[in-house]
């Protein structure tokens, strides 16, 4: 039953806080609703990472709150939804968290480089 | 939609964590329209409305988990909810006493646009008046109560930290209330902590807190019938979601980190400290005031009524008069000494006070309206005292008018105030007064006669001729007021027609709140 963790358990636990980045970087393109979200980081990350359909709206919503993303109802093709998108604030956000995870993963990428040398 | 069994536990489940009801109508639509996509996209897989329906719960995830999810995002992006312990349990106290404060000022600044402030001092001395302000501290007090414990009830409502953190905030204030008391007295208002409690007023100040979480828990309850939500296991579903954790088959919903000082966190840091630092000054001020007190009770003033007493004794033994006459008042006493009386230590018979000799009987009391007193504190309340003690007879020239007398029921504010009169009637029908004024020519019959940290307004004599001349005191005022006393004056009046017979004197009350007394009358 329980395979709708925040992240799919496949996915190390290093990897809290990336949805913030992720979601952030998803926003920034276009607003989206929270289906979309899943499945565009499903797709893009060709499932390599995975949330949990409900676990997106925790995350959303926190955004919301915190003033990093902002929400707005929208009909589209005879559907209303709420549609988020990126705020001032959240694309600040996500500038320092894309600084912050090139930094980290460059120096991941050195040692597992010198490891294979 | 949100029929569909998944979603309604989740709104259960929200609502048990008291979810406001704006954000739980928004959270639980999102749902059901994910629910929806997840639905319709398994139909275009070409599964059956049943398998579409069942593949959609699953992969929307366990209600019970989406629920504390999306409960504890909303948590954590509050203040309250991510630091519970000092939101709820250690700032309802000042919050009830900043409520208190506010409540307090907005009372005073609607008191002063309604009253002049005559009426105000008026009303603070009115025993019927203090009872209404009583009441209305009383008002205001509880009202401060019910407003910090319903913020709190609120706060924990909006950042869906639960009802337990609203029912610790309002227990912080019921157990604020059974220790704090407040008290109105005439011009002063006083509150402070004590333990053991006093009085029993502190019952309701416990109870109205309760009741105010009573109130939101029946709020919930009234809104989770209304949605026709039932009851469901959640302990079953809270340990399935443990274990699942526990296993690694679930995750608890990681948050992005906040820092700890942020601005709600300095502000509720000043706060507390600031607070901590009043309370500590104030009780240093406390301490330092009694070593002080302390020393003035036991070493300054003993030390200086001593040799207050001591000069009064030297003046009671030389009489600097010269062919004076002792007048007789005994037609004249309206309360003769005695032994249960304040003029109990008052030595009867001839006796010189303060260079002058005065034959003393008992005291002529004249009214004055402190005698009207309706809670009957003092041992005369009630009783009648003439206005006036006309036709004191004199029949002789003279050149100077010596008293020994006093006024009951001075207050701070009647220095300068004329209390009493003698009206001098001459041989020749020519009349003359002389005033007897609060400060110049006489002080109050209880008071102090040390100097130290002693209002001068209640103890000093501007009058030339005028001094202290007997101090005394009585078991009661020992027990009341150990640090006062007695007080008896003699002043000295020039006669303006010292070359007319002088036939008789009236000594008349001016009928303010002072009631004038004599003991002795001397002409010379």
């Amino acid at each position: 039953m329980y395979d709708n963790a925040p992240m799919k358990k496949t996915n190390p636990s290093f990897l809290n806080g990336v949805p913030e980045l992720l979601v952030l970087r998803l926003l920034a393109r276009r607003e989206m609703y929270g289906y979309e979200i899943v499945k565009a980081i499903q797709s893009e990350t060709r499932e390599i990472l995975s949330f949990g359909e409900g676990c997106i709206y925790p995350y959303l919503h926190y955004l919301e709150e915190e003033k990093l993303v902002s929400s707005r109802r929208k009909e589209v093709e005879g559907r209303s939804r709420n549609y988020y998108q990126l705020t001032a604030r959240g694309k600040k956000r996500l500038d320092a968290l894309t600084a912050e995870w090139n930094r980290v993963s460059e120096g991941v990428a050195l040692l597992m480089g010198g490891q294979h040398a | 939609m949100p029929e569909a069994t998944p979603i309604r536990l989740v709104e259960q489940r929200l609502v048990e964590l008291a979810c406001p009801p704006a954000i739980l109508q928004r959270k639980i639509r999102e749902l059901a329209e994910h629910r929806e996509d997840l639905k319709r996209e398994a139909l275009e897989e070409g599964l059956s409305e049943d398998e579409a329906e069942e593949r959609a719960d699953k992969l929307l995830g366990e209600p019970y988990a989406l629920a504390e999810h999306l409960a504890a995002a909303l948590r954590q992006s509050s203040w309250w909810g991510r630091h519970p312990i000092i939101g709820f349990c250690l700032l309802p106290p000042f919050i009830i006493l900043l409520c208190l404060f506010l409540g307090l000022w907005l009372g005073d600044m609607i008191t002063r646009l309604i009253l002049t402030p005559d009426q105000l001092n008026a009303l603070a001395d009115d025993s019927a008046g203090l009872a209404f302000f009583r009441l209305v501290l009383q008002g205001i007090y509880y009202c401060a109560i019910v407003v910090a414990a319903a913020l709190f009830c609120w706060l924990a409502r909006r950042t869906m930290t639960g009802l337990k953190w609203a029912l610790a905030a309002s227990g912080i204030c019921a157990l604020h209330g059974w220790l704090f008391w407040v008290q109105v007295r005439p011009h002063n208002i006083s509150a402070g902590y004590n333990y053991p409690p006093r009085g029993a007023g502190h019952w309701a100040a416990i109870l109205v807190p309760l009741a105010v979480v009573l109130f939101f828990w029946w709020r919930k309850k009234r809104f989770m019938a209304r949605l026709g939500l039932g009851k469901v296991r959640w302990k079953e579903l809270r340990k399935k979601y443990r274990n699942a954790v526990k296993n690694g088959a679930a995750q608890k919903l990681a948050m992005p980190k906040k820092r700890f000082l942020t601005p709600t966190t300095i502000i509720a840091t000043i706060l507390l400290l600031a607070i901590v630092s009043l309370v500590w000054l104030a009780k240093k001020a406390d301490a330092e005031d009694a070593a002080r007190t302390a020393e003035l009770h036991e070493k300054i003033w003993p030390a200086e009524r001593a040799q207050v007493m001591e000069q009064i004794k030297a003046r009671q033994s030389v009489k600097e008069t010269k062919g004076e006459t002792t007048i007789d008042l005994r037609s004249k006493v309206t309360i003769p000494l005695g032994k249960t009386n304040s003029l109990a230590e008052l030595p009867s018979g001839i006796h010189i006070f303060g260079g002058v000799p005065f034959d003393v009987e008992g005291s002529v009391q004249l009214w004055g309206r402190g005698f009207a007193d309706p809670d009957k504190k003092y041992p005369d309340s009630g009783r009648k005292f003439p206005e006036r003690a006309r036709g004191i007879a004199i029949r002789r020239k003279c050149a100077r008018i010596y008293m020994l007398h006093s006024v009951g029921f001075v207050k701070d504010e009647m220095r300068g105030q004329t209390v009493a009169q003698l009206v001098l009637h001459y041989a020749d029908g020519s009349q003359e007064i002389l005033n007897i004024k609060i400060g110049e020519q006489v002080q109050g019959w209880w008071g102090p006669i040390y100097k130290t940290d002693a209002d001068p307004g209640l103890c000093e004599t501007t009058a030339p001729g005028t001094e202290l001349a007997w101090v005394g005191t009585t078991p009661s005022m020992q027990e009341r007021s150990p640090e006062s006393s007695l007080r008896l004056y003699k002043s000295t009046f020039d006669n303006p027609h010292p070359d007319r017979e002088l036939l008789s004197i009236d000594y008349v009350s001016t009928l303010t709140n002072a009631a004038p007394f004599m003991v002795g009358m001397t002409v010379e």
